[in-house]
């Protein structure tokens, strides 16, 4: 089942939030040329290649990390692509332990495997071993972006029945928009089709090629399915013919559409020219060489970027950095910008920006240390969600998680460390904490993230272990030696199976 | 939240004339003719003294300053007291246009001035000028201490049946509270229903206190002694509001800290986590000291004291108890293994002067330079984002309120806020631009709508640059110098805002 709503990208508000991969099982890929015959697919050939996912999941607790949630049973869509998989929504099968597909025929259902997921741009591939689950499906083609206006075809098994159940529409909009599961913004298509709970992975078809994949709706609004276009879905797929997935590029710049004549003539752009105005560039990304706020930045790639930072994508427009968006790691961007009066050409190996791709990686498997009975995780998004759900005090830190990933990173490993909960025990008797809390120092020296606490505890020749938290300056005193002796104990009285996950 | 109901307590303190009783520092009455107390001492009648205010208001719309916003009005409960005064408590004053005042099973309403409101302090004291008024009122008797946990009256008034009504509470516990931390008394098994702001709660004939707050069940009511207190300072001039020493601690529960700070089992003492930058504490007390004693009054490990009427009492009632602002009181602390003898003097409570107030300020409330509304961040302003403003209003302004709001400084006085866009010609461009927070204008660091309104008279190169924080998903905007003289114009035209200020006055 797919979640059933179209959350606003929780926390930070980055103007652009591109992609990568959490860790991806390595690919030993046979995109063997299935041989795609020249005949276009019946509405059967489509019907039949469309499978329904049952899935066992358990996914981490954040706020007891060392434990899983209990398994609970959701459902979704996949369909078969070339090479024998089926391709699907990350979310789908996020936590699962086991994944069980079913053809449309009343056949047999099969196990299937994942071979592949990235959150950021929700898609996974799944194997089936079972040569006779997939015996006479004809693999869907994966197409173009679709044009505005034209009309598409869901093919799913949503919510209200078990069979097959299919939707029509048209293409409404395109946008770069949020994507559920990850930090990300990614090119977006909205369609008038039904996307309901159950539709997650299935394809959006129109005449008999895949255009895209369904993966959420809007609930504030009637008649609002968004699907992942075909470009993002190829992109993926590329991304694994060489056998290591790598994932989507980041983009770490803010802009502001240069809509305003007097922010154009102040920066002298003459009326020929257009583009955006960049407002920032995250400190510490290697875009900084080529990117400088103030610059206008005119074309991408030759593509014309419009004062409303869109480019033409064939009879669409896109937002330019669904242009960057397209390139694989490594590969070169060509930005054409005005700067200081003229017209600079400047270039750029798309990449991932470190402090980014890491607060995306710390999504995939909770780390966490406990020491003494306190609970000290990393600040992930996943961890408010879980342990504290709404308020100010949440938006506020992540808020500041948010602000510090644009802050020079003098250094790049910097991550917030919380303490996150007290497991009551004589060792830390009286130490009176309402969390969360940043700890800040731990006997004079400044945390930098969970490891580096870790191994200066670790390391702590001091008879009382000092910590220091934040915000509200915040004083507590551990003795060490207590601690040490108290391990076991904590461990086995509260159930937790490691002291720590790094 | 432990912590957060002891710790982050702001130490305030208000305070009477060395807390004295009422009836020693009683004011000569001026005006009106008091008529003479209708009431044997022996045989208090507190419903003689109970009388029913209606307030008119006007609100104003902090989304959208320049305008009124919906009128209201309201029925408080006030107790008349010696002076011809009558106090009532709670906010509820706040915004008023016209207050009139009605005893019970009396047709009759007379106009009442506020003489003085206190919003910080949530009181306020009226005066009615008619004589006739006044005829058949009797002044409270205040008690001199607080009631401990009893049984308690509670008296409403309701203005459509011009009576009083009185229902019953039971007093569990006291605590400091509000933004001047005055001692207030919890009242459980309260029918809210028929509770509200300022009624009036009364054990064995005298007045006990006035409620502030009622909500599921629960009042909570200043307690008596703070309205001596008030009475008598409203009486002082100039008045001097409350006062707070602004820091906060956290308890000394963990022996092993204790230890390392060198405290023994029986040293009590809390230790002083931040000092606000322009509150009274500054430069007397420090990050890292523990605070043991107040006066005479030893604070212990937990942050409270033992108050013979109350029980245990927070300690930042220790400053918000028998002072005023400009005292000085005497305090002991732990500095880095050493006892020092340090002194606080106190200030008046610094709302205006807090990082983010709680109320935006009613003049000199907005500025509009070439469309873009400007405005100091306020708890008032994001409670325009509605009941779930926790949630709805953006990280970016919800961040300094929740993390540093009162760490405002001499250099960094407020946050200011561009809270929205007037579409005109200059805007052009900017019109979905909101709830950003200021940096710079024209290059020139702004913290207040005075140096944001002299940084726009400097433009460089005929623009107007405002630059916004750090982390912000703008950061630089340009007006063209002239378009934006223009949109001045425009803007009082089209939308009918003026450059600058706030709704209607509040009458004083």
């Amino acid at each position: 089942m797919p979640r059933p709503r179209l959350r606003d990208r929780p926390g930070p508000e980055f103007t652009r939030w591109a992609l990568l991969a959490v860790p991806i099982v390595s690919l030993v890929l046979l995109f063997a040329a299935g041989a795609a015959s020249a005949r276009e697919p019946s509405d059967e050939d489509t019907r039949n290649a469309v499978v329904r996912i049952e899935v066992s999941r358990a996914g981490h607790d954040w706020t007891a990390p060392w434990k899983l949630l209990p398994p609970e049973s959701v459902s979704g869509t996949g369909f078969l692509i070339e090479g024998d998989r089926l391709l699907t929504n990350a979310h789908v099968v996020r936590d699962a332990q086991q994944v069980t597909v079913k053809r449309n025929d009343g056949s047999a259902p099969a196990l299937a495997t994942v071979e592949a997921v990235d959150d950021d741009c929700d898609l996974a591939l799944l194997r089936v071993a079972s040569k006779v689950f997939l015996r006479g499906l004809r693999p869907l083609r994966i197409g173009d972006l679709p044009q505005i206006g034209s009309g598409v075809v869901t093919y799913g098994y949503p919510l209200g029945g078990l069979e097959l159940s299919t939707t029509a529409g048209v293409v409404s909009r395109v946008e770069h928009g949020a994507y559920l599961e990850g930090l990300s913004r990614h090119l977006v298509v909205q369609t008038d089709a039904a996307i309901n709970p159950g539709n997650s992975g299935g394809p959006v078809v129109q005449r008999g090629t895949v255009v895209g994949v369904a993966f959420q709706y809007v609930t504030s609004a009637q008649s609002v399915g968004l699907f992942i276009p075909a470009p993002v879905v190829r992109h993926f797929l590329d991304d694994f013919l060489d056998g290591h997935y790598a994932g989507f590029s980041d983009l770490p710049v803010r802009v502001l559409p240069l809509n305003s004549p007097a922010y154009r003539r102040e920066r002298k752009l003459p009326d020929a020219r257009s583009g955006v105005v960049v407002q920032e560039v995250a400190s510490g990304s290697d875009l900084g060489g080529a990117l400088a706020p103030g610059d206008v930045l005119m074309s991408v790639d030759g593509q014309r970027v419009a004062d409303d930072g869109t480019c033409l994508l064939g009879a669409a427009r896109v937002p330019f950095f669904h242009l960057v968006d397209m390139k694989s790691l490594g590969q070169r961007v060509r930005f054409e910008v005005w700067r200081d009066g003229r017209t600079v050409s400047v270039e750029w190996k798309a990449s991932q920006f470190l402090p980014w791709a890491r607060l995306r990686q710390a999504r995939s498997k909770p780390r966490y240390l406990v020491y003494a009975g306190l609970l000290f995780v990393p600040s992930t998004l996943e961890y408010f969600a879980a342990a504290h759900p709404s308020g100010a005090r949440r938006a506020a830190i992540l808020h500041e998680l948010a602000f510090r990933s644009w802050e020079p990173p003098a250094d790049l490993d910097r991550e917030v460390v919380l303490l996150a909960r007290v497991f009551s025990h004589p060792v830390n008797a009286g130490v009176d904490l309402s969390v969360p809390f940043v700890v800040e120092r731990v006997n004079g020296q400044t945390i930098r993230n969970l490891a580096d606490l870790a191994r200066l505890l670790d390391a702590s020749q001091q008879t009382q272990d000092v910590f220091e938290f934040a915000p509200f300056h915040h004083v507590e005193a551990i003795d060490h030696e207590q601690a040490r002796a108290a391990r076991t104990s904590i461990l086995t009285t509260y159930g937790i199976s490691d002291d720590k996950s790094l | 939240m432990t912590r957060a109901s002891s710790a982050r307590i702001l130490v305030a303190a208000v305070i009477a004339q060395g807390c004295v009783h009422r009836e020693a520092q009683r004011p000569v009455a001026t005006q009106p003719v008091w008529t003479a107390p209708v009431r044997a001492p022996s045989e208090p009648d507190p419903s003689r003294s109970v009388v029913i205010v209606q307030v008119d208001g006007v609100d104003v719309d902090w989304s959208a300053p320049w305008g009124s916003g919906k009128p209201w009005t309201r029925t408080l409960t006030g107790i008349a007291v010696d002076g011809g005064k009558i106090l009532v408590s709670g906010w509820g004053l706040r915004n008023h246009r016209h207050v009139e005042i009605q005893k019970a099973g009396s047709i009759a309403r007379a106009t009442a001035k506020v003489a003085l409101f206190d919003a910080d302090a949530g009181l306020a004291e009226l005066t009615v000028e008619d004589p006739a008024f006044w005829q058949g009122v009797s002044p409270a008797v205040l008690s001199a201490v607080l009631p401990g946990q009893r049984a308690v009256k509670l008296l409403h008034a309701v203005a459509e049946g011009m009576r009083v009504d009185v229902s019953g509470g039971v007093v569990t516990r006291f605590e400091p509270s509000g933004r001047c931390e005055f001692v207030h008394m919890k009242i459980s098994q309260v029918d809210t229903q028929h509770v509200s702001v300022s009624d009036v709660v009364v054990v064995d004939g005298e007045v006990a206190g006035l409620v502030t707050n009622a909500a599921n069940g629960e009042a909570y009511a200043v307690g008596s002694r703070t309205l001596i207190d008030f009475a008598n300072e409203a009486a002082h001039a100039p008045y001097r509001g409350c006062a707070t020493a602004d820091f906060v601690g956290q308890k000394l529960s963990n022996p092993v800290l204790r230890g390392s700070l060198g405290l023994g089992p029986g040293d009590g003492g809390w230790l002083v986590s931040e000092v606000w930058p322009l509150g009274s504490a500054s430069g007397a007390l420090e990050r890292g000291d523990v605070l043991l004693s107040v006066g005479d009054t030893k604070v212990d490990s937990d942050g409270t004291y033992a108050d013979p009427s109350a029980g245990r009492i927070a300690c930042p009632a220790l400053f918000s108890q028998g002072h005023h602002p400009g005292d000085v009181v005497p305090v002991q602390v732990l500095r880095h293994g050493e006892r020092k003898a340090l002194s606080v003097q106190l200030k008046r409570w610094p709302g205006d002067q807090t990082l983010v107030p709680w109320y935006a300020p009613e003049s000199n409330g907005y500025a509009v330079r070439g469309g873009l509304v400007f405005q100091r961040l306020s708890h008032e302003y994001l409670l325009t984002f509605g009941k779930d403003w926790e949630s709805k209003a953006p990280p970016r302004v919800l961040e300094p309120y929740e993390l540093e709001r009162w760490a405002s400084s001499a250099e960094r006085q407020g946050i200011i806020v561009l809270t929205g866009v007037l579409p005109v010609a200059a805007t052009l461009g900017y019109e979905h631009i909101a709830n950003l927070v200021v940096d710079r204008v024209n290059g020139v660091p702004v913290w207040s709508l005075d140096e944001l309104r002299a940084a726009f008279a400097h433009p460089t190169g005929g623009y107007h640059v405002v630059t916004f924080a750090p982390g912000q998903s703008v950061q630089r905007i340009v007006l063209d110098v002239q378009e934006a003289k223009a949109a001045d114009a425009s803007v009082r035209a089209k939308y009918h805002v003026e450059e600058e200020g706030v709704g209607p006055a509040t009458p004083q």
